[in-house]
């Protein structure tokens, strides 16, 4: 697929990708997910987009050729790709700290490496495609173990990593109320992780009431429709007596939906990165003294923000982009033992050739759409 | 609810209809319930591990050579040893990104300038997409709103990008 404007993408014929280090591989795709963040792109919201850009930071391929350098992975291995470009021995990824690689991203410092998610993220053409080119192939994509399924593993490449990542960044302790904003992939992985941490309550919102059932459902967890309430903020106050949540984790980012406000400048006229609306509501639903945490994907410049009631009410901000490679050993032991099974979230499936449409129906909420995956060579059912 | 809560006076904020009954009055029979409750069970905790690499590449051994051109942050001592070469720069969006990647990641005029990059970017594609009647699955009034949208848009970011440049 290629993008081509905001709101439109379309199947191009692009050169296959090749090998251009000698610790590349060339990974032909069997299966890649439409992420909510590739939402943000399919905006327009993420600067240094370029017309021709294949986006797609979710894939699960085989491999097909290796560079020189690549010593642990051979042609016919499956492999699952984590969204995060690293070259695991910079500054950064010797740390464990694998969205922040230094070494994969010449546009800009303040953000690693991620396929398919604009030069701003390196410039990378992504896996909703038929090839893909993998950087640092020796560090980063991990073989797909015998007992764990194409479709569980997919979603190990981003969507459960990250909202797992974003529980762990709350500081969750036993018995805290968990505030999540947004009941999309992230935050629904977020909420049943919110448990495994022994959280004492978790709490969704979201103005999607078919999103609201099936987290109420699956995480388990409260749920909350704001498009109903006149004042979320004060709503979540009331159901927390009055204290707010512990944690509040905004699993939204710069597409938001609540404040025409930020609607208009942020989505409509791009004088700030998107709609910052379920930031502010996070930050003002916390508890003095909580912890926020973002999760949602915001671009750069910047986003009008609290910080007033950030500093007053003591607050923590904790964000990052999920280092996803270093959550697999614990998130296998999860699925082994039943504790989560990540593929029940998928929804639709659609040919490569049917991308547009997936798109269509994943960004506008069509058809109880949660999780849609993309198969090369498949073809397209609900 | 304690007697305090009534001085608040009448409940400004109704129950919204759409309530979950799921959650067990004993969240500890959740599947899982607490099983990374020790911080020792979370992977990334702590943040950074132990590591003895002081230099920010690390230990470079091979770099891919570019085969077009690739804009660089100047905030990077050099050019990264990997990099993607998706979509190459070209034409007046071309020119606006090389005149962006002269300023920093700090200065409104970067981002802003390739914000205004992109939207030309696509203006130019809409138009020719138009003239060619290539086929999306947006059918042509859809192209009209969005070309009319676009020229707004332009228009906001030149307005912004001027404001900016006359403060700086």
């Amino acid at each position: 697929m290629t993008y081509r404007a905001p709101f439109r993408v379309r199947v191009d014929d692009k050169p296959e990708p090749e090998l251009l280090h000698p610790n590349d591989a060339i990974v032909r795709v069997t299966r890649a997910a439409i992420c909510g963040s590739d939402i943000h792109l399919y905006h327009g919201l993420m600067p240094d987009l370029r017309v021709g850009t294949t986006f797609g930071h979710e894939t699960v391929g085989i491999v097909e050729e290796v560079g020189a350098e690549v010593d642990n992975l051979k042609p016919g291995d499956k492999v699952m790709i984590p969204f995060n470009v690293c070259c695991g021995f910079c500054w950064f990824c010797s740390r464990g700290l694998y969205g922040n690689c230094h070494n994969v991203n010449p546009n800009a410092t303040a953000v690693g490496g991620i396929y398919g998610y604009s030069h701003t993220c390196g410039g990378y053409d992504g896996g909703q495609a038929e090839y893909v080119r993998v950087p640092y192939a020796n560090f980063g994509p991990m073989k797909v173990p015998e007992d764990i399924s194409d479709d569980d593993a997919l979603l190990l490449t981003d969507a459960l990593p990250t909202g797992y990542f974003a529980a762990q960044l709350g500081d969750i302790r036993e018995g805290d109320t968990v505030l999540i904003f947004g009941a999309g992939p992230i935050g629904i992985f977020a909420a049943r992780s919110a448990w495994l941490m022994g959280a004492g309550r978790v709490i969704v919102t979201d103005h999607l009431d078919y999103r609201l059932d099936f987290v109420g459902r699956w995480a388990p967890a409260e749920t909350v429709n704001f498009a109903e309430l006149k004042d979320p903020v004060v709503y979540f106050k009331k159901i927390t007596d009055y204290l707010g949540a512990d944690v509040a984790i905004d699993a939204v980012g710069c597409d938001a939906y609540g404040s025409a406000v930020q609607s208009l400048f942020g989505e409509r006229l791009k004088l700030q990165a998107g709609n910052s609306v379920a930031f502010h509501w996070a930050v003002n639903s916390v508890r003095k003294a909580g912890t926020v945490v973002i999760i949602g994907a915001y671009g750069p410049p910047y986003n009008l923000a609290p910080l007033g009631s950030i500093m007053n009410k003591g607050l923590t901000i904790r964000a990052n982009q999920c280092p996803v490679k270093r959550q697999w050993p614990r998130l296998l032991e999860h699925i082994r033992a039943g504790r989560i099974k990540p593929s029940e979230i998928l929804t639709h499936r659609f040919a490569l050739e049917d991308i547009a449409e997936g798109y269509h129906v994943f960004t506008s909420k069509l058809d109880g759409c949660i999780k849609p995956v993309i198969v090369p060579n498949g073809r397209s059912h609900a | 609810m304690p007697e305090s809560k009534r001085t608040l006076g009448e409940d400004p904020v109704p129950v919204p209809s759409h309530t979950n009954e799921h959650v067990p009055v004993d969240v500890r029979s959740i599947s899982g319930w607490g099983a990374d409750l020790d911080p020792a069970n979370r992977p990334s905790v702590p943040r950074e591990l132990p590591s003895n690499v002081t230099t920010v590449r690390g230990d470079v051994r091979h770099r891919q050579q570019p085969r077009s051109k690739i804009h660089q942050s100047n905030e990077h001592p050099d050019l990264t040893p990997v990099f993607g070469e998706t979509v190459a720069p070209g034409g007046v969006s071309g020119a606006l990104r090389d005149y962006a990647y002269q300023f920093g990641e700090a200065t409104n005029r970067h981002w802003m300038t390739l914000m205004l990059a992109d939207r030309l970017d696509v203006y130019t594609t809409l138009a020719a997409d138009l003239l060619r009647g290539d086929g999306t699955r947006s059918d042509g009034a859809r192209k009209q709103r969005a070309l009319i949208a676009g020229g707004a848009v332009v228009g906001a970011i030149a307005l912004g990008v001027w404001l900016a440049r006359r403060r700086a």
